[in-house]
């Protein structure tokens, strides 16, 4: 162990040797206490991937500061403050203030990492941020032919896949008047680090760079409330800002030094633009008659950006093409409106209306495109001429009523009807109309049998159809895109929970969903899904409990698809092909909890498994006149957790702990995972970062000093 | 920010100076008193006389002792709050007036009892107070609806959570009680950090209603809630990705996913459904393909060209290439 873990734990020993000393060692009840700190030591032992079990947290070794809770209570204030995992990369600090009846304020820190590989490897040198860069030398020789791909990857050095977002954020409510609330918060998140990023010279070479991340993200709201048992008065702003500090990446292509009209020696693409949003909003509700109540809400704002327009290419060899404009001038008017009237006119009738409209008027002007660089190498035609500044107006309307018929109490019997139409422009369905009819039985109340269960069936259908635009862009023309095809839904549901002793809990899920969509000749046709969930606690005594549940969950799909070249083959029926897509995945999630069962000790188990296994399976036309397919593996996802936690209660205000967690991954992913990409020049063409999917094994133990006072 | 080790000390020297006088001098720690529950003499003294029906707290506890003991640690038992029961009526504020009760020997048809009235009834008595903030919009929300009450999820004399008088220990653990499809996603490989403790089931949903849809509670539709975290995809951007711009989780399960990055189905599968068109859109990416290290089906596949996915800014970035 290092000398400054060993100071640390000495300083710590040190520190509460007084407090522990002079406590009076009384055999009595434990209390409530006002603060409470785990102090320990970590040590985790991996194989395989280390990067994917710690992708949002930090298990290195080291002494660790855990599960710090400080309470202090003067009775007309209180302060709670804590800390998780302090000084790891996962750490997390906060504080709450509260002044009885007159402020609040929270303050929060909080690192969540992402780490997504130990094992990446680049070529590319990176001189600035957003600029990666090959060696001249080197791509001379793969330009010339003297060299190869596989002698640019040679290059190449390993460096850990990393970023991670940081989170401040203050949050106040002060209470000016009796019912008026003056809210303000403001949030800034960064996000630093690198991810894997694509950039393409050609259909078949495309490479990988750990693309840096940069940004942050400002948000500002504020709201004065005033409310009562009868209403509530809000108006409210809320701004977002975003600004991303790496606007461009710029790519060497390591297959080309010098460029010519069909060939570039780097690339250029634009990254995420800082944009800002800036919105008002305003809510009010009353409460009359009935058992009555009206609340309205409405926002209206705009979502912005104007980043410089990097030109269409970065290659001098082909003549500069005119910007339609400078800058890019987007803008959309967001307004959003929601509106709820609900009734409980008689003990037995529950009725309720909503409306909802949301608005996303994109107000961004036609970027005309005659031609422009595709990937930097060639000059086309734009099919489109430009840009399609996509906007659409969202009117959800739905109403229920329940009635709880006095003969049977605790039941509710509800039906209920939902509309959703979506005007949109620039997608080939103009207008998408979805009618839902619901039904739904809950029994609660009852002390034995728990029951809820409901059924929805939609009717989704469009207008405003137009062919010419599929025709336009070289699809299928009976083609129907899933996110706005006609589309009949069904789903069930059905909850049951017995609880025959008041020892013992039973529950069962079954929920089944079946998506149709009658009019796709082309694209996502049938989707299927049911999850079964079945599970028991029995908690025998104060202290002593335990649980078991299983779960299986079964997702189907099924898409078609006409594997064509442009002409007759585009028309030719024999040439279509289906794709059955299959997932099921079994989970299983148990935990025993023994606090009382032998003095002083306290025992926790918990284990988790989930096992997942997809399929996509192609199936040809009997008349086909495609080559024979060679189906793809199953893809293979395996998950174990085990966990342990003992405490032994040393005496009421001090005990010493052990716990130990077992993970273990599996995975065959024919796409992703070290069979698949063994190395980084994946195939002749194409360099990639070489951060496979892999199995692991964690053993992590953690000692610890818990201490109370 | 601060390495592990001057993190550690910086905490420990907070530790000490926040560590009561009592404990270094030796005497038994206090119990928190959060309000005190004046005893019958003082309530007398003190107090104006309550009103008809009302028989004062300190009544209610002479046989309800745990209940009161239970409530003085909670929020609803600090008394200096004027928005608290306590400071109120004290235990009559939620349970009615007792006084027909306390005379017909407990008769429990004499006052309410929250689990055995009917549902909406509990959540009126609830919502005499909590009617700010994230409560305004319960009234015909989607839990309102399906006959839910305040003590579905929580439990005033008895929680079991560290904030927000939880019935459970945890939120995942409540919520799984009826979204268990959800909850047992959150177990997939690609997930948001919810098994990690970074992220709850209330960090993207407000279970008491929103405006906006599945109870989400940041924003007016589901793309505003995912970009309050992932503001880089808000733009909007010069060339929009249509099914992105409609809503998220056209390609993406928020709850997990077997598929990398939270996707509904891999790739090409996945784009393959709305990309049919000649050449390579509408190839079949077979086993000879993958042998063949295909690119379009090796490695990240169709966004390994097609980076800018969720919209370009650039004039060459109609194929969301550049």
């Amino acid at each position: 162990m290092s000398r400054p873990y060993c100071a640390v734990l000495t300083l710590t020993a040190l520190m509460l040797l007084p407090a522990i000393a002079a406590a009076q060692p009384a055999i009595e009840p434990l209390r409530t206490s006002t603060g409470t700190v785990d102090f320990g030591v970590r040590l985790t032992s991996i194989t395989g991937d280390e990067a994917r079990n710690q992708r949002y947290r930090d298990l290195r070794n080291g002494p660790t500061i855990d599960r710090a809770r400080y309470n202090r209570d003067e009775g007309a204030w209180v302060l709670n403050a804590g800390a998780d995992h302090a000084g790891y990369r996962d750490q997390r600090y906060f504080a709450e203030y509260v002044r009885a009846g007159k402020l609040k304020v929270n303050v929060l820190w909080d690192q969540i990492p992402q780490f997504n590989s130990a094992v990446t490897l680049t070529p590319f040198t990176n001189p600035s941020p957003g600029v990666f860069r090959i060696d001249d030398a080197l791509q001379r020789g793969v330009e010339a032919g003297t060299l190869k791909l596989s002698d640019v990857a040679a290059t190449a050095t390993q460096f850990d896949l990393r970023s991670k977002r940081s989170i401040g954020l203050v949050d106040l409510v002060y209470t000016a008047a009796p019912h008026l609330d003056l809210t303000l918060n403001v949030k800034s998140t960064q996000r630093k680090g690198e991810q894997q990023w694509g950039i393409g010279f050609g259909f078949s070479n495309q490479f990988e760079v750990p693309t840096p991340l940069d940004h942050r993200t400002t948000d500002v709201g504020s709201a004065l409330e005033w409310a009562n048992s009868r209403g509530l008065l809000r108006v409210g702003y809320d701004g977002s800002f975003f600004n991303n500090n790496v606007d461009q990446l710029v790519v060497d292509n390591p297959l080309r030094f010098t460029d010519t009209t069909s060939a570039t020696s780097q690339g250029r693409m634009a990254l995420w633009p800082s944009s800002h949003s800036n919105m008002v909003n305003s809510a009010g509700s009353i409460k009359f008659a009935g058992r009555s109540q009206a609340t309205g809400y409405v926002s209206v704002g705009t979502w912005s950006q104007n980043e410089p327009v990097i030109p269409f290419t970065i290659n001098p060899a082909i003549s500069p093409i005119p910007l339609a404009r400078p800058t890019a001038e987007v803008e959309a008017r967001v307004t959003a409106m929601n509106y709820v009237v609900s009734s409980h006119p008689w003990n037995e009738v529950s009725l309720s209306a909503r409306f909802k409209r949301y608005d996303f008027d994109n107000r961004t002007p036609h970027f005309a495109v005659t031609n422009y660089v595709r990937t930097d190498q060639s000059v086309v035609t734009s099919l489109l001429g430009g840009t399609e500044p996509l906007g659409y107006v969202r009117d959800n309307f739905d109403a229920d009523a329940s009635f709880t018929p006095r003969a049977v109490p605790y039941t509710a019997f509800r039906v209920g009807y939902a509309r959703e139409e979506i005007d949109r422009t620039h997608r080939y369905v103009e207008v998408t109309r979805e009618n839902t009819i619901r039904a739904a039985v809950d029994l609660a109340g009852n002390q034995y049998v728990s029951l809820r269960a409901g059924f929805e069936h939609s009717e989704r259908t469009g207008t405003g159809l137009d062919e010419q635009v599929l025709d336009e862009i070289n699809e299928q023309a009976s083609l129907r895109q899933f996110d706005i095809s006609n589309r009949n839904r069904n789903r069930v549901s059905t909850i049951l929970q017995v609880t025959p002793i008041q020892q013992l809990g039973l529950s069962a899920t079954i929920a089944t969903g079946s998506d149709h969509r009658p009019d796709a000749a082309f694209g996502l046709q049938h989707l299927d899904n049911r999850t079964y969930a079945f599970g028991f606690d029995y908690v025998p005594r104060e202290g002593t409990s335990m649980g078991l549940t299983y779960g299986y969950e079964d997702y189907k799909s099924k898409q078609m698809s006409r594997q064509a070249s442009p002409g007759i083959q585009f028309t030719d029926p024999t040439r279509n092909w289906f794709t059955n897509g299959a997932d099921r995945v079994n989970n299983v999630n148990g935990n025993a909890d023994l606090l009382t069962l032998i003095p002083k000790i306290e025992l926790r188990f918990g284990y988790d498994f989930s096992r997942s296994r997809a399929r996509y399976d192609y199936v040809l036309t009997q008349d086909t006149t495609l080559a024979a397919v060679t189906q793809l593996p199953a893809v293979l996802n395996e998950l174990h957790h085990g966990a342990m936690d003992a405490r032994y209660l040393l005496r009421k205000d001090v005990s010493i702990g052990l716990v130990y967690w077992y993970d273990r991954y599996k995975v065959e992913d024919f796409a992703l995972d070290a069979t698949a990409l063994p190395k980084i020049d994946v195939n002749t063409g194409s360099i990639l970062l070489g951060n496979p999917y892999l199995p692991y094994t964690f053993h992590t133990v953690s000692l610890r000093l818990n201490y109370l006072w | 920010m601060p390495t592990r080790f001057s993190a550690i000390l910086v905490f420990l020297g907070c530790l000490g100076m926040f560590t009561p006088a009592t404990a270094r001098a030796g005497a038994p720690p206090k119990l928190p008193r959060i309000g005190p529950v004046p005893t019958h003499q003082q309530a007398a003294q003190a107090a104006p006389a309550l009103p008809s029906g009302y028989v004062g707290a300190d009544t209610c506890v002479t046989c309800h002792d745990s209940e009161g003991k239970s409530l003085s640690h909670t929020e609803h038992g600090r008394a200096a709050n004027p928005r608290t029961p306590m400071a109120g009526m004290g235990c009559e504020s939620c349970h009615g007036p007792g006084k027909a009760h306390v005379d017909a020997d407990g008769d429990i048809t004499k006052i309410r009892v929250f689990p055995k009235m009917a549902a909406r009834d509990v959540t009126q008595v609830c919502l005499t107070c909590h009617v700010k903030s994230e409560h305004v919009n319960w009234q015909g929300s989607a839990h309102e609806t399906r006959n839910l009450s305040c003590i579905t999820c929580h439990s005033v004399h008895s929680p079991k959570s560290e904030v927000a008088q939880l019935k459970k220990t945890t939120q995942i653990e409540l919520c799984a009680t009826c979204h268990r499809p959800q909850v047992l996603k959150v177990q997939r490989t690609a997930h948001m950090p919810v098994r990690e403790g970074k992220m709850e089931c209330t960090s993207c949903h407000n279970p008491h209603g929103s405006t906006n849809q599945r109870l989400l509670k940041v924003g007016n539709y589901i793309n505003e809630s995912c970009i309050s975290c992932h503001t880089e995809k808000r733009g909007p951007f010069l060339f929009e990705h249509p099914p992105g711009r409609e809503s998220c989780v056209t390609c993406h399960d928020p709850h997990g996913s077997s598929n990398e990055r939270l996707l509904v189905a891999k790739l090409p599968m996945l784009c393959q459904r709305c990309h049919i068109g000649t050449n390579h859109p509408s190839t079949i990416y077979d086993g000879a393909q993958l042998k063949n290290v295909s690119i379009r089906i090796v490695g990240r596949s169709c966004v390994a060209c097609h980076e800018n996915i969720h919209g370009s800014n650039s004039p060459s970035g109609n194929a969301f290439h550049r």
